[in-house]
């Protein structure tokens, strides 16, 4: 070990201490799908780093034009960079299926764009202790997030939706500050839709189908420049029944759940 | 003694069953869509040769006009071929979305693997042009 000889490969490079830290890698990955996120992505990246340092930053890179991949790398984080749009649910299922095979057992979701308040971290990853599935929920405490009136109660009328479904009572189904437990990475790993809303509405749903428990933690979220599209009568309209649709399709698909677990089809 | 329309519906019942058949050659359609695509040309030549089996058929079935059972078989077959369409892009849609995130696993692994070696390599020469 202390001579590498005149080898071509370097296998080993000196131990510096950082390569003992790869070889044994933290357990917590924190995956952030992002799309031309370039002006927020190293500030998250960073504050994820800062507020749980010993987790490892998987930025999925959506196939962004601007160099979104790139400034994460400079900040930290390791770079999977999809061939071509998948949406959330394509980046994230990459995430729970590196995690699967780089030995991750936790896995949270931040997005990047810097709604997701990271010094909530430890409160999700303490809470996974009794459930596979937390979210981080806006509306379970006080916080200055604004939406329009429509389009609350359309969320609204979706956290009790699920919450039925579920079996838990919860108030921001469509959050995507979610920390997954081992099961729940197993199962998303295989099962992970990539529509539109698939990846909050219908994980849930998904999640339920497979016997996994969920639960949630009351969060701030930071304001966010570009909002979300259609705040609107109409808008909230066509959001209700796309999420139904969503929901309607978990219920309807078929799912696989992991072999090594029991689980409830 | 041939009705005007005999020599027209011959040339289209013979046109595909040509194309059914070169359609399958070239391998554009396989497994079971492509027999099915065989039997349609192999019918249509029939029903061309020997109008008065569709007739016959027509009677057979309980159908009042015969060329109603035609419109209704070939809507039935174009349903059919496009659910099965539909479930074939599923399944390629699947596999393209499979591979694309191995391929972005892949990179994230590979472009570690070269942070490695040109890190050990720093010594010795300017890293190269690594960036895509």
């Amino acid at each position: 070990m202390t001579d590498a000889g005149a080898s071509a490969i370097v296998v080993a490079p000196h131990a510096d201490g950082r390569r003992v830290a790869e070889t044994a890698p933290p357990r917590v990955l924190v995956v952030v799908p992002a799309l031309n996120e370039a002006g927020s992505i190293a500030g998250v990246v960073a504050a994820v780093l800062r507020d749980l340092p010993t987790a490892r930053v998987l930025v999925v890179d959506d196939s962004s034009t601007d160099g979104t991949g790139r400034r994460a790398r400079l900040a930290g984080a390791t770079v999977a960079r999809l061939p071509y749009r998948l949406g959330v649910g394509g980046a994230m299922r990459t995430g729970y299926r590196y995690a699967v095979t780089h030995g991750y057992d936790v896995v949270v979701q931040v997005d990047g764009d810097g709604q997701h308040d990271t010094r909530h971290l430890p409160e999700l990853l303490a809470a996974l202790g009794a459930a596979d599935l937390v979210i981080g929920a806006r509306f379970a405490g006080t916080d200055p997030y604004a939406v329009g009136r429509a389009r609350r109660s359309v969320m609204r009328l979706l956290a009790v939706v699920l919450s039925r479904i579920v079996g838990t009572r919860l108030t921001d189904v469509t959050s995507g500050y979610r920390a997954l437990g081992p099961r729940a990475v197993r199962v998303f790993a295989e099962n992970y839709p990539a529509e539109y809303l698939g990846d909050t509405l219908e994980a849930l749903v998904i999640a339920r189908r497979c016997g996994l428990t969920v639960a949630q933690v009351p969060v701030r979220m930071n304001a966010r420049e570009h909002g979300r599209p259609s705040q609107g009568v109409i808008g909230s309209v066509l959001y209700l029944s796309r999420a139904l649709a969503a929901i309607l399709l978990g219920l309807v698909r078929r799912w696989s759940v992991p072999a090594t677990e029991e689980g409830a089809g | 003694m041939r009705p005007d329309g005999y020599w027209l519906g011959l040339v289209g019942g013979v046109l595909v069953l040509g194309l059914s058949v070169e359609l399958v050659r070239r391998r554009y359609v396989r497994g079971r869509l492509a027999l099915a695509w065989v039997v349609l040309g192999f019918l249509s030549v029939v029903f061309a040769l020997f109008p008065q089996a569709l007739g016959w058929a027509a009677r057979t079935l309980n159908v009042q006009v015969p060329l109603n059972l035609v419109l209704f078989s070939g809507v039935l077959f174009l349903l059919v071929i496009s659910m099965q369409l539909a479930n074939e892009v599923g399944r390629l849609e699947s596999r393209t979305r499979r591979l694309a995130e191995e391929v972005a696993i892949l990179g994230s692994r590979l472009s570690a693997l070269g942070e490695t070696t040109a890190a050990a390599d720093e010594a010795e020469r300017p890293p190269s042009s690594r960036d895509q």
